[in-house]
């Protein structure tokens, strides 16, 4: 478990679970603090998913198959075992049987980044994560707008440790959610 | 990663088969008419001398370079964009090893499938090379050639193409595309990585003469 500063056990970061860790640092070397911590992160034994704003999606294969990677990865799911779960999740999109089997088969580049979006939550809720890794993008260059993308991620992931990395200094935080500000020890 | 590995496969091996074989048909004729037109030498000394060439060096140089400009060019694009888009990244983040969905695939494709294309090669250009030589398109006497081959020779060159290709490809993996950073990088990225991939194929399949020649300074012996 990474350890957080200030002497918080995971019991008290638990209760906390809307959380913004500030990372120092702008450009490549926040990409860089964004892959540390993502590492640290997937290396423990609890579940992660992570919502990605920048490139979400390899180009070339659809997006079931981007779904189905990570899920295959970390959790040994199957191709048909992603799309019955899917299924499961059309209403909280509002999609028909039909467009989410349009979403599957599509290569990212033919979808609407709200759609995409979407899509990258999907990926999120499929994972069924207990702790849900949140880049600033989702909220600084919002796809659906702020307080859509609030409703959508806590009917979705509500019940996940939400953990916003969020560049050092930059505000406002994205509305309507209680964050509590953290620090990670150095060695974490 | 075995999805990956499939995909790659096929567009390593089984895409390539036709431009190999045509090649290789190409190679076989050529050398069996250069021969007879230029050298005072009976038809089955001329498909023993194809055979062997085919077999020791051709076989292998031409597969090689058949990978580079075909496969390499596709694989150092594809892997310099995911790099450049940031794909790469976000795969990582997901908790995906990228060396082993991404680079892994791409190493092993093109060893196996540069293992049976040689194959393809050979046989090809033994087939055509036979055909045009005898002319008499007796199937029998056409497949007698096939006796000339020396299976250690076929297994030396399949091992040799599938390492020399896997090592040319993790070299360009490991020169060629890391460098890619921005958009502009990535027909440079491909264009190095072909560049690159033939210089270390030669440069290796250069070592492996020269230790043969080393090890077997006299030749082989006369029959």
């Amino acid at each position: 478990m990474p350890r957080f500063a200030g002497g918080w056990t995971p019991a008290q970061v638990a209760e906390r679970a809307r959380l913004v860790l500030p990372l120092p640092g702008h450009g490549m070397a926040f990409e860089r603090q964004l892959d540390h911590l993502c590492a640290a992160w997937n290396a423990q034994p609890f579940r992660t998913a992570y919502l990605d704003a920048s490139a979400p999606f390899l180009e070339n294969v659809s997006i079931l198959e981007n779904i189905w990677v990570p899920l295959a990865w970390r959790r040994s799911i199957g191709w048909a075992e992603v799309v019955r779960r899917a299924g499961r999740y059309r209403d909280l999109f509002g999609w028909s049987e039909r467009d989410l089997r349009h979403l599957l088969a599509s290569r990212p580049g033919d979808l609407p980044p709200a759609v995409l979006a979407c899509a990258v939550l999907l990926r999120a809720v499929l994972m069924e994560p207990e702790w849900l890794l949140i880049e600033p993008g989702w909220f600084a260059r919002p796809l659906l707008g702020p307080e859509h993308i609030v409703a959508l991620l806590e009917r979705a992931l509500g019940c996940s440790r939400w953990l916003l990395l969020w560049p050092q200094g930059q505000e406002p935080l994205p509305p309507e959610v209680g964050w509590h500000t953290i620090q990670l020890e150095a060695d974490a | 990663m075995a999805l990956v590995l499939f995909r790659q496969l096929y567009y390593t091996g089984v895409q390539s088969a036709g431009i190999v074989m045509l090649l290789a048909a190409l190679a076989g004729a050529g050398f069996v008419l250069t021969l007879q037109a230029s050298l005072p030498v009976g038809v089955s000394t001329v498909l023993e001398l194809l055979a062997t060439l085919m077999a020791k060096v051709l076989g292998v140089v031409f597969t090689l370079l058949v990978i580079a400009a075909r496969s390499v060019s596709a694989i150092s694009t594809e892997l310099a964009m995911v790099q450049v888009t940031g794909e790469r990244s976000t795969l990582a983040r997901l908790g995906v090893d990228t060396r082993l969905y991404l680079v892994l695939p791409r190493v092993v494709a093109p060893a196996l499938s540069g293992a049976v294309l040689y194959l393809y090669f050979v046989f090809t250009a033994l087939l055509v090379g036979a055909l045009v030589s005898n002319q008499t398109f007796d199937v029998w006497q056409v497949m007698q050639i096939f006796r000339s081959l020396d299976p250690l020779q076929i297994l030396l060159g399949m091992s040799r193409t599938a390492v020399f290709a896997a090592l040319a490809v993790v070299f360009v993996l490991r020169f060629a595309i890391r460098k890619a950073r921005r958009f502009p990088d990535i027909p440079l990225a491909a264009s190095n990585g072909v560049f690159q991939t033939i210089v270390v194929m030669l440069l290796l399949e250069l070592a492996y003469q020269i230790l043969l020649a080393a090890a077997n300074p006299m030749g082989p012996l006369p029959a």
